[in-house]
């Protein structure tokens, strides 16, 4: 039996208590299932190190066994790509790595801060890359049930014009969280998406579901690696072009 | 896979095993594990991962770099094992560049042992 927890308002868990049966049915290989009412999205479903996490505001049962079942397809995906993003990642480690040796000086300011942000939003790229896969390999039928789930293609809680005065490290990383949604029919907001560093990350997301697809291209997961490191650096105002360093903000 | 498949042609029999140890048994590890693994000195897997080195296939990073830039990245790569040892923070962490499908396309010598393995199984 999984550990559940349920966090949300009375009426969120009462309407999970009253499916929970069902819920547990299918939760058999889950060590830990955390179901929960977010503040900030209306529903989501993924794997994370923790075991199952669930965001939903319609907690009823032909929800929960929809988005359940999109998770577990999900770890499917992990099993099958799991080599090739470890591969992307170590590429990035390399590129990093040879960048920090050379310019010691000019990336020692932001190393921990960028090891933070790297820690939050490589968590959040990569389980959106998996789900953007999950849905490639799916049925219209499924995809239908999932787009049927409120809030799915219209995910935050909180208006775009709250989003654009976020810090860029935070937008970004919400973004990456849900960028997979775009395979279902969401477009971030128009204002948010023409800002470069969103368009970069769309570059990144795309280069890196590219390199996975790919199952073996080695030069798509150099691509892939390349941007991730230029992109991630970049966000700290350090700018490298053809693979040297250009300048410092 | 062009680049690759061009190197492979001239792996040997050396570079192939550390490569299998760097794909199959440890996402990280120092030539004295890899050594350590095959039963080889470490002077000779030093020697063999200067070569892969060259040839781009592996790379390796400082186990100092653990407590830097490189920690939220090696987070999601299963480093465990390297936690439960006690690094010299000069100790290099090799690590393969290629997955170990793309090994076994590129180096018959896996095929040969995969087979051999096979038959002391029957």
């Amino acid at each position: 039996m999984p550990l559940v927890i349920l966090d949300g308002s009375r009426e969120f868990i009462n309407s999970i208590a009253d499916n929970f049966s069902i819920i547990l049915e299918q939760l058999k290989d889950y060590p830990k299932v955390i179901v929960v009412e977010s503040d900030v999205l209306k529903v989501d479903a993924g794997i994370d190190r923790n075991g199952l996490h669930i965001i939903c505001d319609e907690p009823t049962a032909k929800n929960l066994k929809t988005l359940i079942e999109f998770a577990n397809m999900q770890l499917q995906t992990l099993r099958d790509l799991k080599p090739s993003m470890d591969m992307i990642l170590k590429l990035h480690l390399s590129y990093l790595r040879g960048i920090f040796n050379k310019y010691k000086e000019e990336i020692f300011a932001i190393l921990e801060d960028y090891d933070e942000f790297m820690k939050r939003f490589l968590e959040m790229l990569i389980s959106s890359a998996f789900k953007f896969l999950t849905l490639e390999g799916m049925d219209a039928a499924k995809i239908e049930a999932l787009k049927a789930i409120r809030g799915m293609t219209d995910p935050f809680k909180v208006n775009s014009a709250k989003l654009l005065h976020c810090d860029d490290k935070d937008l970004c990383v919400s973004l990456a969280d849900n960028i997979w949604r775009e395979k279902l029919g969401w477009r971030i907001p128009k204002d948010i998406r023409s800002l470069r560093s969103v368009k970069v990350l769309r570059e990144t997301f795309y280069l890196m579901v590219e390199a996975l697809e790919s199952r073996g291209d080695s030069r798509s997961y150099q691509r892939a690696a390349w941007k991730l490191t230029e992109f991630t650096l970049g966000i700290f105002g350090i700018k490298i072009q053809n693979n040297k360093l250009g300048y410092t903000v | 896979m062009d680049d690759l498949e061009s190197s492979a042609k001239q792996l040997t029999a050396s570079q192939t095993m550390v490569l299998y140890v760097l794909t199959r048994k440890f996402e990280f590890a120092s030539a004295s594990k890899i050594a350590e693994t095959l039963g080889w000195s470490v002077a000779h897997v030093r020697k063999i991962l200067k070569e892969l080195r060259e040839k781009k296939l592996t790379d390796f990073i400082e186990a100092s770099f653990l407590s830097k830039g490189g920690k939220g990245v090696l987070d999601f790569l299963g480093t465990e094992t390297l936690k439960e040892e006690k690094l010299d923070p000069r100790t290099k962490l090799h690590f393969s560049l290629i997955t170990y499908e793309q090994l076994r396309e590129m180096s018959p010598h896996i095929k040969k042992w995969e087979m051999l393995e096979k038959r002391k199984k029957k």
